[in-house]
């Protein structure tokens, strides 16, 4: 079993924390560079933690649990525009980040309203590509209960919706955070940042909750070994400018590779120690987010299928 | 309420359908933020906000300062006579480009030099006409302003406006739906209410 750890210290001699973490058959999922700073998300066996952070301290660097690394998480928004851009969708990103999450945000075609509020059938299939969607609204609860029952209804992953009321019931949200309406300034006061903490505390509740659920019939690989396969096997994922060419879902992963270039490429991915390849054990799909593609790791009792 | 202090009063109504409080201070906050970045908190003497959620229509309403007298000419430069030349100095770069055009247009681009950023020299001697130009007149982007920032207060899906504007007040009604007349029966009421408590 992994445990998503983050170290954060300088560029001098990480690597040989990356030495480490792949000597124990870790992984590393993303890693920024900030001129001399340098943020590692990991993936390291938990019995190996005690090893990871005595070179940790040796190096005088900080290795913190992540709940949140692996895990990617939509935002989204009635629309783009100044109502909700960039206080406080953009602050609420960013603060997940922090704790490891791979985060977007998307703006509903038509989602700004009350009784015109819409959402459209792509833009559902969207959402559910993700781990979590938190849907970010307004000041009025009248509004919020109208849109919600528009908004969530029928869609398939956990959402957690934010919104002015401190108390809201919602049919379809898993999880209600209030305090948090329209804001026009960078949350940054006492009683703000609490209200992110909450926010940061609902997202993970509800992806151990996922994590949990998953663990009950565990996928047939973990998403970090397919990661680093294909690592290992496109060459061209090198030449891929996004910040995490490849980002870890709960369930699978999302490459960012052309589908229809890369599809038989990926289908193709072999494991050493296993006989079978990728296509076998994944649903692999094309991604309706910039012609991506998602590869969703099939769990163990699907085996006896194969 | 913000914690900063301003100095135009709101007042989000008390009729009912009422604000619940939490509303309320929610909505304050976005309108102090709104009118304190747009820079217009010294244009707002006084504001009260009306909404019903539940029918869905936003009424927002202004009592204004009379707005600041325009910037003439002779208040950002000091201007001399020289051999038949006007030099003249502006003090802010900002007033720059409509002093420009209006010299252009008067007296054409070739009699006009610059020889630094903020000085020009005319090639005329009529100095009494120029004087007296209006470089920017602050009624006249106050409008512009205020329906600007009355677009961020309120609710970003209420697309259908009606606005009165008469230079002293403002009154703007936001809906999804048509306007209705009663609606804007209460936008006038409230108009006059606020002019009443002047």
């Amino acid at each position: 079993m992994f445990a998503p750890m983050i170290y954060q210290g300088g560029v001098y001699q990480h690597n040989k924390i990356l030495e480490l973490v792949e000597d124990l058959g870790g992984y590393l999922i993303q890693k920024n560079e900030m001129q001399t700073e340098v943020s590692l998300n990991l993936f390291v066996p938990k019995e190996d933690i005690g090893l990871l952070e005595a070179k940790a301290n040796a190096l005088k660097g900080e290795l913190k649990y992540a709940p949140l690394a692996g895990t990617d998480i939509l935002l989204v928004i009635p629309s783009l525009a100044f109502h909700h851009m960039p206080h406080p969708s953009c602050d609420i990103a960013e603060y997940l980040r922090r704790e490891g999450a791979t985060t977007t945000l998307i703006g509903l075609s038509r989602g700004v309203g009350k009784r015109i509020a819409q959402i459209k059938e792509s833009e559902k299939k969207l959402i559910e590509e993700y781990d979590i969607a938190i849907f970010v609204m307004g000041i009025f609860d009248a509004c919020i209960i109208e849109k919600e029952e528009k908004l969530l209804e029928d869609i398939n992953i956990p959402t957690l919706v934010t919104g002015g009321p401190e108390r809201l019931n919602l049919r379809y949200a898993n999880s209600y955070v209030g305090g948090i309406g329209r804001i026009n300034h960078r949350l940054k006061k006492e009683g703000e940042i609490k209200k992110l903490d909450d926010v940061l505390t609902s997202v993970i509740r509800l992806v151990e909750e996922r994590r949990e659920n998953i663990a009950k019939d565990p996928l047939i690989i973990e998403p970090p070994k397919i990661m680093y396969e294909i690592e290992n096997q496109v060459s061209d994922i090198k030449d891929v400018v996004s910040p995490s060419p490849i980002s870890i879902q709960i369930d699978g992963l999302r490459v960012k590779l052309p589908y229809n270039e890369y599809n038989n490429v990926i289908n193709e991915i072999r494991f050493d120690d296993e006989g079978y390849k990728l296509g076998e054990i994944a649903a692999i799909k094309p991604s309706l987010f910039r012609q991506s593609i998602l590869i969703k790791v099939r769990p163990i009792s699907d085996i006896t299928t194969i | 309420m913000a914690e900063f202090t301003e100095k135009f009063d709101i007042e989000l109504c008390n009729v009912p359908p009422m604000f619940l409080d939490e509303e309320r201070s929610s909505l304050d906050k976005v309108i102090r933020d709104v009118i304190s970045s747009l820079n217009l908190s010294n244009t707002v003497r006084k504001m009260k906000v009306f909404m019903d959620p539940k029918e869905a229509y936003f009424i927002i309403v202004a009592n204004l300062a009379s707005p600041a007298s325009p910037i003439l000419l002779k208040d950002v430069s000091v201007t001399s006579l020289k051999g038949g030349k006007i030099a003249l100095s502006v003090f802010n770069e900002e007033y720059m480009p409509s002093i420009l055009k209006f010299l252009w247009d008067r007296y054409g681009r070739e009699n006009i030099e610059q020889p630094e950023r903020l000085d020009v020299v005319i090639n005329a001697s009529d100095l009494e006409n120029i004087l007296k130009f209006v470089v920017e007149d602050p009624s006249s982007i106050i409008f512009n302003k205020l329906i600007d920032a009355f677009d961020r207060i309120k609710p970003e899906g209420f697309r259908v406006t009606r606005y009165f504007y008469d230079k002293k007040s403002i009154y703007l009604i936001a809906s999804e739906d048509t306007i209705k007349d009663e609606w804007l029966e209460t936008a006038e009421r409230i108009l006059n209410e606020i002019k009443g408590s002047e």
